[in-house]
């Protein structure tokens, strides 16, 4: 139905470039506003694919976790375990959330998910005395996968802010 | 009251004689500070350019902008074009927060990096003076042009060791959630902190968009000396030569990278370690991520509505690419299949 998140984007913007703008006087102020429709641009391309870019990103984590969960049970001591304790748990609810979930729902989700992530690079750090040569290489591919792709999705989000030097 | 009156009465306080302040306005740009131009005349000085930086709300240190001053000070004595500081205040009470006052040099500034679109003799002028100023801030005696209020960190692995950290401690205050590429960044350099031979005054944030130049492109001031320290030069080669700043295939936007090296090693007579540059490419990158993370921080929390900052944060995206990258993180690198 109309108007659209779009269209209430566009009518903030268009006030903004064609009212405002003009009856302000200081430039450092109608700059800022400049850059505020510039802001406005963006979420205007970005609302109506935001929710695919927080699907990939929800899915790629996912897929990281289950893909580290047989490194981390190879790994003897507290650390490891305790870490995999916390990513069965956050995979089991990540599992159990609902089909309509918000997008803010989904977003905290995967905050929590990237913590853990986190939690696996520190793990896999040479200092670590804890993790053999060899499994922090397993690590570290599989989280380096998953940093790529997450560091693509994120780098796609500029070209919709249309902006560069 | 505004900026100006006040600003007024703290000049005629300080000259001793009534001051005229025209022409004040806020200027964009440089999120750790505010910057505004203005006029001044008193009696025996007719008009005088000057500019004033003073600490945003959402404040830094009060020993930063001191700390600026005095490098600016300092940075006279260099030989490199710099503005002259004249007024520095710590207190509240003339502006409500710690401001300095220095003169206005003329010339244009560019973007982050010098704009492809300018003439190339334009552009050879500027690359010229660009490695030149560069090579007399490192070949500088910094204790005897009085530098040495400056913590020194010594040779061998300390300079090395003391950036990662500070910037980790920096990361680690201002990150708002987890961020897995920066963790691993600091894991990376962890792993290769370098040797450091000589240890020399660095600028700290050495690149286009932080000078002045003249319309043939001459360097007619170097600015924005807050992250000055002592530390190993090829902290700043690596910062100007970060993907980020380059464009066309030129650092800064100016000259090849192996060009930029081989002026600054005959100017310097020091030799360009490219371990050690890679190594100061990804600090530097690493550096820039967590100053992007900080102003996101103060926008998230409400402490600024300045839209550049979200801007800055979005532009993280590539940041995180170049990053990688650098790392030889490749694109074909494990995981999950998709």
């Amino acid at each position: 139905m109309r108007p659209d998140l779009g269209d209430v984007l566009s009518t903030v913007q268009r006030l903004l470039q064609a009212e405002i703008s003009p009856a302000l006087e200081d430039p450092f102020v109608r700059e800022q506003v400049m850059y505020a429709t510039l802001l406005l641009e963006y979420a205007k391309k970005a609302w109506p694919i935001e929710h695919r870019a927080i699907a990939d990103e929800h899915r790629d984590l996912d897929m990281t976790l289950r893909a580290l969960l047989p490194h981390l049970a190879s790994l003897p001591g507290d650390v490891p375990a305790g870490l995999l304790r916390d990513v069965r748990a956050h995979l089991a609810a990540s599992s159990a959330d609902r089909p309509d979930a918000a997008l803010d729902t989904i977003m905290e989700r995967d905050r929590g998910g990237r913590q853990l992530v986190d939690r696996a690079v520190a793990l896999g750090t040479p200092s670590s005395e804890r993790v053999a040569a060899d499994a922090r290489e397993r690590l570290h591919t599989t989280i380096d996968g998953y940093l790529v792709r997450s560091a693509s999705r994120q780098e796609a989000a500029i070209a919709l802010l249309g902006f560069a030097w | 009251m505004s900026v100006a009156p006040r600003l007024e009465a703290y000049l005629s306080g300080q000259i001793g004689t009534p001051v005229r302040v025209s022409g004040f306005a806020r200027k964009s740009g440089g999120a750790s500070r505010e910057t505004y131009l203005f006029e001044a005349s008193w009696e025996g000085v007719a008009e005088q350019a000057f500019v004033l930086r003073r600490d945003p709300v959402a404040s830094l240190l009060e020993s930063e902008r001191s700390h600026e001053y005095r490098v600016l000070e300092a940075a006279v004595g260099l030989g490199v074009p710099v503005p002259r500081v004249r007024w520095l205040e710590l207190g509240p009470e003339a502006l409500d927060r710690p401001f300095f006052v220095m003169e206005r040099v003329e010339g244009m500034v560019t973007p982050p990096t010098f704009p492809p679109a300018y003439p190339d003799e334009m552009r050879a002028r500027a690359a010229d003076d660009f490695v030149s100023i560069l090579a007399r801030i490192h070949r500088a005696d910094w204790q005897a042009l009085g530098f040495d209020f400056l913590p020194s960190p010594g040779a061998g692995i300390q300079p090395a060791r003391g950036a990662v950290d500070l910037w980790r401690g920096i990361f680690e205050k201002d990150r708002i959630e987890a961020h897995p590429i920066l963790t691993r960044a600091f894991a990376w350099l962890d792993a290769r902190i370098p040797e450091t031979d000589r240890v020399t005054l660095v600028h700290g944030d050495f690149r286009s968009g932080n000078y002045l130049h003249d319309a043939e492109g001459r360097i007619t001031a170097m600015l924005d000396w807050e992250m000055a320290h002592l530390g190993d030069p090829h902290e700043d080669l690596g910062w100007a030569a970060m993907p980020y700043w380059s464009s066309a295939g030129r650092v800064c936007g100016l000259l090849p990278l192996d060009d930029f090296l081989a002026r600054w090693e005959q100017r310097t007579g020091f030799s360009a370690d490219r371990g050690r540059l890679r190594f100061y490419q990804v600090l530097g990158t690493v550096k820039m991520m967590t100053i992007a993370l900080t102003g996101v921080r103060n926008l998230c929390e409400g402490r600024t509505s300045e839209p550049t900052l979200a801007i800055v944060g979005i532009l993280n995206g590539r940041l995180g690419r170049e990053l990688l990258e650098l790392m030889d993180v490749a694109p074909g690198a494990g995981g999950p299949a998709r």
